[in-house]
Parts: C-alpha cells; sequence; structure tokens
C-alpha cells in the first residue's frame, strides 16, 4: 500500500510524456496548470440566472462585458473599444471591438449584448440579479411587468458594433456593474438551441471570455477552464488549464495545499497563526461588512440612541478581528467597507476618510454609562434579547465572542440563535429577530451600495432605524449632485457619519478572506465586488 | 417467495408514499425562502417563479402533482441550480455514494468477521479483551475524529494515499476505513457473541468427539453457521453508512450525495431536500428488503411467511 | 467380611430429620433471587465490573461538578489565555504548558505574559475557556441529552410494543407495519428535519434521537410480552380476573426489566454518538453550550496545531462509549440464564 499514489503518478506521468513527445507546445511547457479551490459548489453558468459569487467568478472566466476589471482594480474598456458619453450623462454609446468572437467561431456582435439585457430583465427569466438593471431605461418597468415590450429597454443595437445604453438617470456605479455577469452578451442562437438547459453543464455554455468551460456536469463538484483561442485577448492569456475543486473543509484544503496538491486554500483562523509569517500567506479583501442590526420595532430599549451606541461602544473590535476571527477580518468603524471605492474629495479609502474618531471603538465605561442613561430615558430595568445568527462554525465564532462583549454589560442579557443561512434571512426578512448578525457584500464599488440599505424606506432596514437627514442626504446623492462627484461624496460621507454616530447599526468588522496561494502564480486579480477571482492575466511558472 | 416478495414491495410502495407526504407537509411548515435576493424581486416576478416550481397552486392540488410525479422519479427542479432537474442532480451523484457504501461494507464485514471469530475463538483471554476494545473503539470514535486523522497521518504525513479527491481506486481508500469502521464493530461484536454460542451447541462437540481438528471445527462448523445471521445486520448498517457518509464525503470532498444533502438544507432547496429524502428511504428499503430475501434463501430454518 | 461390616454400631446413625426431602434436594449453591444472580455474575464479568465503576465516576464528576462547571464558568472568556496546552503544578512531562514553535520548546503560559500560578488541567480553547470545566459540563450535557433521549425512547418503545405484543390481531398487525415503516426512514432524514422545524436545543435534540431510535425497543418488547403472554403465570392472573393494565404493570414489566436494562446500556451511547455527529453538521448542541460532540468537533478543526482539544475529549467520549458497551454485554450475559455458569 506504501507509496501508492506517487507510483500512480509517476505511471501517469511517464505515459502522458511518452505519448505527447513533440507535440508540447512552447506555452503549454512553459505555462503550468493552476489548481484553484472554491468552498461552495458551482450551481449555475446561466449569467441571467446566476445567484452566487461562486457562479460570478466561474461566469466572468468564460465571459467579457464592455468593462473588465484590471490587474489595478480601475475598471477598463474590455469587449468596447470606445465610449461616447452625452453631455446629460444619460446615453452612452459603445463602440465594440473589431472582429469580437464566441469560442464555437460565430461573430459576436452588439446583438448579442441587447438578447442577452433583454433576457435578464424579461420577467420571465425571473433573474434574481436583475435589480442591478434599476437606472437603464425603462428596466424597472419591464421587471415588474408594467411594460411589456422587451424591446424599449435602454439598450440598443445600432449596428453590428455599435452599442447605446440609456439611461432614466445617470448611474455612477455604471462602469462597474458593467463588468458583472448578467451583463454580459448571449448568443440568442445557442441559447435558445440549449433551451432549458441553457448553462447548466459545460456543453451548454458559450464563452466570449479568457477561458472556456469544460468538465462540469452541472453539479460536480469540480470543472476545469481551458483557455478559449478565440478571445480576442487571446494572447495575454497565458494558463492553458485551470482545475478547480470544491473543498468545504478548510482542514482538507490545507492539508492538499501542504501536500502540492492545491495552488490555493482558504485558511481558518487557528490556521493563519501558523501560516501569516509564510510567503504564500495573503489576505483578500472582500468589501464585505458584518454588522448587528437592533430592532427597533421588536425590542423598545432600541430606540434609544445612547442604548444603541452603549451596545457598539462594548465590542471590543481589535481583539474580535486580531485574536478570533484572526486573518479574515479588519475592525469596522463604519458601516461602508474598506478597499470599496476612493473619495475623490481626500483621495483616500472612503470608509477611512468617512469614519469619525471615537465613534464605534471599544469604551466599556462609556458603554456603561451610556447604557444606564439610555436605560433610564426608555423607562426599562433590563435589556434581554436574543442575537440572531448562521449556524456554521464562523459565525457561532462571532457569536460567541459578542455575546461574551455584552456579558460586561450591567442589565443586558443576550442569547444566541443560530438557524441556516437561508432561515436567518428570512427571519430579518420577517423582522422576527431582536439582533441580527448581517453581512452585506457590495454589488458595485461605490458607498450607495451600502448607504442605501439603510434609508428608511429600504426594505433591508431591518433594524427600523430612521433619520430624515439621512435620507435627505442620499436622495441629493442620487439626484441632485449625481454628476458632480465631489458633491456626492461629501453627502455619501455625511450619510456616513450620521449613521455611525447614531448607531443606526452597529459595524463589526469588514470580511476579508485569508489564504494561502502559491507564490508561483502571477498576476492573479481578485475584486471586492462582483467576481472574486480572475484568472485572464494569471499565470503559474 | 415469489408472492412474499410482491407483498413487501406492496408495503415499501405505501411506505413511499407515506414519506412523500410527510415530507411534502414538512416542507411546507419550513421558514425561509429558497430564494436569492427575495426582496429584490418585483411582485410579478416571484410570481412567475413561484408559477414555474407550480407553487401557485392550491396546496393540495401541489401535493396531487408531487405525489404523482414523485411515484415516476420526477422531483421537480432544483431552486439552487437553476433548470436541473433533481432526479438528474440524484442520478449524478449517486454512483460514488454507493461504490463507497459496498466497499464500506465489504471491508467492515471482513474484517470484523475475522477479529470477531479471532475473538471468539480465545474466547476470556487477553486477546478477546483487546479484541473487544478494539471493536468497540470503531463504534465508540465519531467517523469525522477518524477521518480527520487518516487524512492527516496517513494522507499527509505519511503520504501513503490520496488526501482527498475522487479520481481513481487509491482515492477511495481512506474514505472507506473511515466509513467501515462502524460495519467492522459491528459485525465483530455479533460474530463473537454467535460464534460463542454456536461453540457450545451440541454438533460441535459431536464433531469434537469425532476428532476433527481444531480449525476444521472453527472454519467448517462454527464460523459457517454463525454467518448466515450476519445478513440481518447489513439493513441497520446501511442506515449507518448513509448518516456517516455526509461526514465522510464532506472530508475527503467526495462528490456524492451526502454532501449534496447537507448543501440542499443549507441553500433551503426543498426540491432537493426531499427528492434525496425519498431515495435514501427508498434505498434502504430496498436494502432491507433484499436481505430478507437472501436470508430465506441461504438459512433452511426460516420460511419467508407467504 | 461380614465381621467388618457388622462394625457398624447404633452411634454411627443419625436421625435423620423429617424434612429428609429437602436436604436431599439442596442445591449446593444460595438461594438467590434473579437480581442478586445477574449481579453475581456481573461481578465475574471483570470488563463490565470495571466499565460500572467507571460510569459511576464519570456520572458522579458531571454531575457534582455544577458549582464549578456551569453554563457561566464555562463561557467565561479570557482572549489572554488562548490556545494554551494543558498545565498542572509539579513537574510532570506533558502537563507543563509548555508548546512547540520552531522546533523549540517554549512555556505557552510565560509566553502569554501569565503569573505561574494560572493552571488548566486540560487546556483552554480559542476563546481562553478552560477546558477541563468544558469538558465536565460537555460531558454532563451529553449524558442529559441521552438520559432524556432513552427516557423517551422508553416511554414510546415500551408503550407501543406492550400494547403490540399485548393486543395481537389486527392491532399487533397494524403497529407492526408502522414499525417498519418508521424504521425504512433514514434517521438522519427525519432528525435533520425534525430540527429545522422546531427550536434547536437540549430537548428537540433528544426528542429527535428518541422519535428515530425507539423501534428497537418496541420491538424486543413486543415478543417478550408476545413469549410471556404464553406463560401459566399469565393466564393465572388473567382467571383471576386482573386488567390487562394491571398485568401489565404487575407482572410483565419486571420479567422484562432485563432487556430493557441492556437495550438502554445500547441506546445512551448511541445517543451520545448521535449527538456528536450532529454537531459536525452544526445541528447539535447550541453554543455557548457544550457537549461531547461540539467540544470534538471545536478540537477536530484545531488537531494539527492544538491536538489536546481533540484528544481531550476523544478519549472522554471513548472512554464512555467502550463502558457502557462492555456493561450492556455484561449485563445480557448476566441477565441470560443460558450463559450460567
Amino acid at each position: 500500500m506504501k507509496k501508492l499514489t506517487k507510483n500512480i503518478a509517476l505511471l501517469s506521468a511517464g505515459l502522458a510524456t511518452a505519448g505527447a513527445l513533440g507535440t508540447v507546445s512552447a506555452d503549454a511547457a512553459k505555462y503550468k496548470t493552476i489548481r484553484w479551490s472554491q468552498s461552495d459548489i458551482l450551481s449555475s453558468m446561466d449569467p441571467s440566472k446566476t445567484t452566487t459569487n461562486i457562479d460570478f467568478t466561474a461566469i466572468t472566466a468564460t465571459g467579457d462585458g464592455l468593462y473588465r476589471a484590471n490587474q489595478k482594480g480601475d475598471f477598463v474598456l474590455s469587449a468596447a473599444d470606445s465610449v461616447e458619453e452625452s453631455e446629460d450623462g444619460l446615453t452612452n454609446t459603445f463602440k465594440l471591438k473589431p472582429d469580437l468572437k464566441w469560442s464555437n467561431g460565430d461573430p459576436l456582435t452588439a446583438h448579442d449584448f441587447v438578447y442577452g439585457w433583454q433576457r435578464t430583465n424579461d420577467p420571465k427569466t425571473a433573474s434574481q440579479y436583475a435589480y442591478l438593471y434599476s437606472g437603464i431605461n425603462n428596466a424597472d418597468a419591464i421587471q415588474k411587468g408594467d411594460e411589456k415590450d422587451l424591446s424599449k429597454l435602454g439598450v440598443k443595437a445600432l449596428d453590428d458594433q455599435t452599442l447605446q445604453v440609456e439611461l432614466e438617470k445617470p448611474m455612477p456605479q455604471l462602469k462597474s456593474i458593467l463588468a458583472n455577469a448578467p451583463f454580459f452578451p448571449q448568443n440568442e442562437k445557442f441559447v435558445k438551441h440549449a433551451g432549458k438547459k441553457y448553462g447548466t453543464a459545460a456543453k451548454y455554455t458559450l464563452s466570449s471570455g479568457p477561458y472556456k468551460m469544460k468538465k462540469w456536469s452541472g453539479s460536480s463538484d469540480t470543472y476545469t477552464l481551458v483557455k478559449n483561442k478565440n478571445y480576442y485577448d487571446a494572447d495575454v492569456v497565458k494558463t492553458p488549464k485551470i482545475k478547480m475543486a470544491t473543498v468545504k473543509e478548510q482542514n482538507t484544503g490545507y492539508n492538499l495545499y501542504k501536500s502540492n496538491k492545491l495552488d490555493y486554500t482558504t485558511l481558518s483562523p487557528e490556521q493563519v497563526k501558523k501560516a501569516k509569517n509564510t510567503k504564500a500567506y495573503r489576505t483578500i479583501p472582500e468589501a464585505t461588512t458584518a454588522y448587528l442590526q437592533l430592532n427597533e420595532k421588536k425590542v423598545k430599549a432600541f430606540k434609544n440612541t445612547k442604548v444603541r451606541q452603549a451596545f457598539s461602544y462594548a465590542i471590543d473590535r481589535e481583539t474580535f478581528a486580531d485574536k478570533i476571527l484572526t486573518g479574515s477580518a479588519t475592525p469596522a468603524k463604519t458601516f461602508t467597507a474598506t478597499k470599496l471605492v476612493k473619495d475623490p474629495n481626500t483621495g483616500k479609502d472612503f470608509a477611512k476618510s468617512a469614519a469619525v474618531k471615537g465613534v464605534n471603538t471599544y469604551n466599556l465605561k462609556k458603554a456603561q454609562k451610556l447604557l444606564k442613561q439610555g436605560m433610564k430615558e426608555a423607562g426599562v430595568k433590563k435589556i434581554k434579547v436574543q442575537m440572531l445568527t448562521d449556524d456554521t462554525s464562523g459565525a457561532k465564532r462571532s457569536a460567541q465572542f459578542v455575546q461574551s462583549q455584552y456579558e460586561k454589560l450591567d442589565g443586558v442579557k443576550v442569547t444566541i440563535k443560530t438557524v441556516p443561512f437561508k432561515q436567518r434571512i428570512n427571519l430579518s426578512e420577517k423582522r422576527d429577530f431582536d439582533m441580527v448578525v448581517s453581512l452585506w457584500g457590495a454589488d458595485y464599488a461605490d458607498p450607495s451600495t451600502f448607504l442605501d440599505l439603510y434609508k428608511s424606506d429600504s426594505s433591508f432596514n431591518e433594524g427600523g432605524w430612521k433619520n430624515e437627514e439621512y435620507d435627505q442626504l442620499l436622495d441629493d446623492a442620487a439626484n441632485k449632485n449625481v454628476n458632480d462627484p465631489k458633491a456626492r461624496f461629501k453627502d455619501l460621507t455625511k450619510a456616513e457619519q450620521i449613521l455611525d454616530k447614531e448607531a443606526g447599526l452597529v459595524p463589526l468588522y469588514y470580511r476579508s478572506q485569508a489564504a494561502l496561494q502559491r507564490t508561483s502564480i502571477k498576476h492573479m486579480v481578485t475584486n471586492t465586488s462582483g467576481a472574486s477571482f480572475d484568472w485572464k492575466w494569471a499565470y503559474k511558472k | 417467495m415469489f408472492k412474499y416478495v410482491m407483498k413487501r414491495l406492496g408495503i415499501i410502495v405505501f411506505t413511499l408514499i407515506l414519506i412523500i407526504s410527510a415530507t411534502f407537509f414538512l416542507m411546507k411548515l419550513m421558514p425561509g425562502s429558497p430564494l436569492a435576493n427575495a426582496e429584490r424581486l418585483s411582485g410579478d416576478q416571484q410570481r412567475l417563479i413561484e408559477a414555474q416550481y407550480g407553487l401557485d397552486k392550491p396546496l393540495l392540488v401541489q401535493y396531487w402533482n408531487y405525489l404523482v410525479n414523485a411515484l415516476h422519479l420526477d422531483f421537480g427542479t432544483s431552486f439552487q441550480f437553476q433548470g436541473q432537474p433533481v432526479s438528474t442532480l440524484i442520478a449524478q451523484r449517486i454512483g460514488p455514494s454507493a461504490q463507497l457504501g459496498i466497499q464500506a461494507i465489504v471491508f467492515g464485514v471482513i474484517a470484523g468477521i475475522g477479529l470477531g471469530a479471532a475473538a471468539a475463538v480465545r474466547r476470556n483471554t487477553k486477546t478477546d479483551t483487546a479484541l473487544s476494545i478494539l471493536a468497540v473503539l470503531g463504534i465508540s470514535v465519531p467517523s469525522f475524529v477518524v477521518a480527520a486523522l487518516l487524512q492527516y497521518y496517513i494522507g499527509l504525513k505519511l503520504d501513503w494515499l490520496p488526501i482527498a479527491g475522487w479520481e481513481g481506486f487509491a482515492y477511495t481508500i481512506l474514505p472507506t476505513i473511515a466509513l467501515g469502521l462502524q460495519p467492522l464493530a459491528i459485525s465483530a461484536r455479533f460474530i463473537r457473541t454467535e460464534m460463542v454460542e454456536v461453540m457450545g451447541s451440541d454438533y460441535i462437540e459431536l464433531a469434537r468427539a469425532k476428532g476433527l481438528s481444531r480449525s476444521e471445527i472453527v472454519w467448517k462448523h462454527a464460523l459457517r453457521n454463525s454467518l448466515i445471521p450476519l445478513v440481518t445486520l447489513i439493513g441497520p448498517m446501511a442506515v449507518n453508512l448513509m448518516t456517516g457518509s455526509i461526514v465522510i464525503e464532506q472530508i475527503f470532498t467526495i462528490p456524492g450525495i451526502g454532501s449534496q444533502f447537507v448543501n440542499s438544507i443549507l441553500t433551503n432547496d426543498y426540491p432537493v431536500i426531499m427528492g434525496t429524502t425519498i431515495v435514501y428511504s427508498m434505498m434502504l428499503m430496498v436494502v432491507l428488503l433484499i436481505t430478507d430475501v437472501v436470508y430465506g434463501l441461504i438459512d433452511p430454518r426460516i420460511r419467508l411467511a407467504d | 467380611m461380614a465381621e467388618q461390616a457388622t462394625g457398624l454400631t447404633a452411634e454411627g446413625f443419625d436421625f435423620i430429620p423429617m424434612d429428609r426431602a429437602m436436604t436431599a434436594e439442596k442445591i449446593d449453591r444460595p438461594a438467590l433471587s434473579f437480581r442478586q444472580d445477574a449481579w453475581r455474575r456481573l461481578k465475574k464479568n471483570k470488563g463490565a465490573l470495571v466499565s460500572f465503576w467507571i460510569l459511576i465516576i464519570v456520572f458522579l464528576f458531571a454531575f457534582l461538578s455544577v458549582p464549578y462547571a456551569n453554563p457561566k464558568t464555562t463561557s467565561h472568556q479570557d482572549v489572554m489565555q488562548q490556545n494554551l496546552p494543558p498545565k498542572l503544578p509539579g513537574n510532570i512531562p506533558g502537563l507543563r504548558g509548555e508548546t512547540v514553535v520552531d522546533g523549540e520548546k517554549i512555556d505557552a503560559y510565560a509566553d502569554a505574559g501569565l503569573p505561574k500560578d494560572v493552571y488548566h488541567p486540560f487546556g483552554t480553547d480559542e476563546f481562553g475557556r478552560d477546558l477541563f470545566k468544558r469538558v465536565l459540563y460537555g460531558t454532563r450535557v451529553s449524558l442529559e441529552v441521552a438520559l432524556i433521549a432513552a427516557l423517551i425512547d422508553l416511554v414510546i418503545g415500551i408503550t407501543f410494543g406492550m400494547i403490540s405484543g399485548w393486543m395481537g390481531g389486527r392491532v399487533d398487525l397494524v403497529m407492526q407495519r408502522i414499525i417498519e415503516i418508521v424504521s425504512s426512514i433514514p434517521n438522519l432524514v427525519v432528525f435533520v428535519l425534525l430540527i429545522l422545524i422546531m427550536k434547536p436545543g437540549m430537548f428537540s435534540i433528544a426528542l429527535g434521537i428518541a422519535l428515530t431510535s425507539w423501534v428497537t425497543m418496541a420491538r424486543l418488547v413486543r415478543a417478550d410480552v408476545l413469549s410471556a403472554k404464553e406463560q401459566d403465570y399469565i393466564s393465572a392472573a388473567r382467571t383471576l380476573g386482573s386488567s390487562s393494565w394491571w398485568i401489565g404493570l404487575k407482572h410483565l414489566l419486571p420479567n422484562m426489566s432485563s432487556t430493557i436494562i441492556v437495550q438502554l446500556m445500547f441506546t445512551i451511547p448511541s445517543a451520545i454518538f448521535f449527538e456528536a455527529l450532529l454537531s459536525y453538521m452544526g445541528l447539535g448542541i447550541p453554543v455557548p453550550m457544550a457537549s461531547l460532540g461540539t467540544l470534538l468537533n471545536d478540537g477536530q478543526k484545531v488537531f494539527q496545531f492544538y491536538p489536546y482539544q481533540l484528544i481531550i475529549p476523544a478519549i472522554v467520549l471513548s472512554v464512555i462509549m467502550i463502558a457502557f458497551n462492555l456493561l450492556g454485554d455484561g449485563l445480557r450475559d448476566a441477565f441470560d440464564p443460558r450463559t450460567r455458569d
């Protein structure tokens, strides 16, 4: 039994070299297969029907939008060659690159974009990401079913190479969302031919991006990406093959990485402590914030600003991030996540420049004092609340720490309720909780993707906090000042600061992904919104 | 015999109908929507999605449709895997699980027979105690612990066998051992008890009196007669394996039905949860039926009631 | 020769008492009740006896430690004392609180800047919680879950089995079908569906386990009732006009006690074991409570770095499991007249 695998590996390696003698291309010899891992299974390759981040990554590897995030994280034109913006910012005319092709050789034209966009907005498709189109002419009306004519959607093919996009209102996030999977072109002939099966297995996918999908049955744990020779930018794509494995157990991933069977694996906090001094260690920011929502409708005391502030001051975020969530979190001082977008006024990261000194920090004395005053004002003697959270091991870890922080407050008693993810979402929607640990990841690179959630009429404002000035500032940012980035960011900064000072919610940490990634892999692109990874430029020597 | 099997099949179908009904109504009680971004869907979109899955019809109609389809092995389409029929999903994943289950039973039973027989022959000696404790260990350390230890020491440290994956026979060895420990323990204990009893019975005395050698007695008479009732244990073992496989599949990243089941629970994918439940029950009932029939065939003392 | 025989004198004879029939049939073993007999035989089985005492000790430790290891003390966090290896006073190898960093042994306690008199016999976990307390508490919770499950199992199983066996006929037939149906549903599936609908907690877990395991008990009880029904003492009781309930309680139950006790010895450990498995899937005892299962699951995640966090609860669980199993085997042998030696 000893060395069984090694022998097998040697044997197959021998066969491979014997069989492929002389036929190995220079490229393939130079650049090795990248072996990546994902924590959950791929569920759909249909850009209109995708629901998860994992899907976004795979679709982005096999597709291309008008824009694509480059290695610096900037959104640059990709399938489009040039863009002309009208003066009011409401009409964008894109000229596509010449001779774009699908992986099956079909020419890729502006009509493919129109078809893909219409299909996503068609209520019959029931796309769960169609809301990203909100702002594009008639998108909302079509999704609601008020407008039955799909051709009224604000996208037109003026000719095979020219695409015109019309907006209802300026969309500062436009570039960022156009790089996302639901905005990719779709080949009408292919989609119609595949019918219901479109995007449900490798053979029912068609690539417009750097790679083609292979060996995916629709529910298999593994898939393979191979270079797409028909991609316009195929010259830059160096890697011949990427193999993806689904690894749910971090111990397994860690072992596979250590035995050189994987090139990338995510790490648990304990693994981080051992691995953080190695060269392969890296943390990947996710533009995701974990925060507590305090339900003002259910718990009377949470209507009191001082009580809410006390609940924020009581949490030692530094210890939380360093010792408990080691590697996968940084202390959050704002609701808007870091590494999302730069503030044009300061040139610095928005979350950093908007943070208010002394707010959302740890100060137990202050917390105790505020709590005492607040409880008196609210007329309550005790606050007994249940904290709702997910039943994953990471969520349980966080919940236990937060609970222990609140144990230190006199008159507060917190219990934990853990439920599966989808149930937590559902209970939050129904406002059926006292306090809930929520996570929000950015849909696009703009603070409004976070701040809009806590407008008083937003369905995601599950705590029920209300502030007129806050609503007004966000309204200004979306309308009055929409074409003036500086004024707009001033509004957004002010709104963020109001939310933080008033403790409308309690930001806990910005999530990141601690991982080991083999140092031989170069030019790997990671994104904080949309697809997590992009292998377009990546290679392994 | 034929009549007996037909009767049992009838009961299986009846049981299935009950199970389908129970899971159907339990699912209706479950909180949580399976849709991602449900809040961002317009009322029309939600209605359309519901219509696509037939959720717009009255409950009893839904129930009837589901029941009829389920009996034809059509469990609807998955919520999570857009457009994938549940039966295809299960069919694609049942192979590895079945292979692993069979291997684990074969390994566990054979090793268990060896251990159990050795213990019985050396009854009430230190060897017996040691073997008994060894056998009980198999059911006293949870499989996820055994699996993690095997993976770390045999897979990573010693590098004898693959750590995880599903690419050939070598990949199945560690999971088979981890999963097979429980059948091993069960069958070892069973064989020991049976053999101790058989060894004390009159016909063994007779064989001894006839001057048969010790090994002949043990192998030809005692063991053979102890093996027959072991068949009845396969059913309960199969149940345990289904539970165990969920853990093992996750740790060794095996693309089986167990990891799918966990996944469907986490994502509220009702059609998959229901489909898997029904398939699991069906497999179990068929295994039970087969073991009963086999038992009736090999043991002349048992006559299956018509 | 004849003379010799006549050498017998009157003194050589004894008067035989009246009850000589008794003496003639006197059994050379002391007259023992069934229970005494079983206990005597159990005592001869060393493995079972040791297991018995081990279990007594485990129960005592688990249930008498309430003032020391309770929800409050076991959830006390001190992040400064994260993941410390076991340490006891005295210089015992392996319990010096040492850890290996880059091939060098260092004192993890001194490294964490702790005073000399800080001791954690089982070390601490990721939150700096004392594992000795948590293992005590976890053992208690596991035993409680198992006992509740066993109790529910007992009530459902015995009632079902007795009614089915006693009533016979159609009732029995229907009840047998029910047993068949229940046992052909995979227990994990039932459990998961149940836990998703009910509030997670100790009782729902115990109920879930019991609902999937009562079938065996019911089967055994039914078989016992069926054989007892044919016996004379039951017919006698019937003829004397005792009600069915009375017969069940007064005559059947005591006679089945051995079957029930033996079965319990297997139900309890399998409930503990099942809870451990559920912990792995995140469906076990809710945080911040602990059970042997959740401790094992937490330990399993970090065993490459802090092996003691896995080994200690694993040993405790194994000892309990083995003890229950050996005791169960011993009791079965002891109660079984055929194995009388």
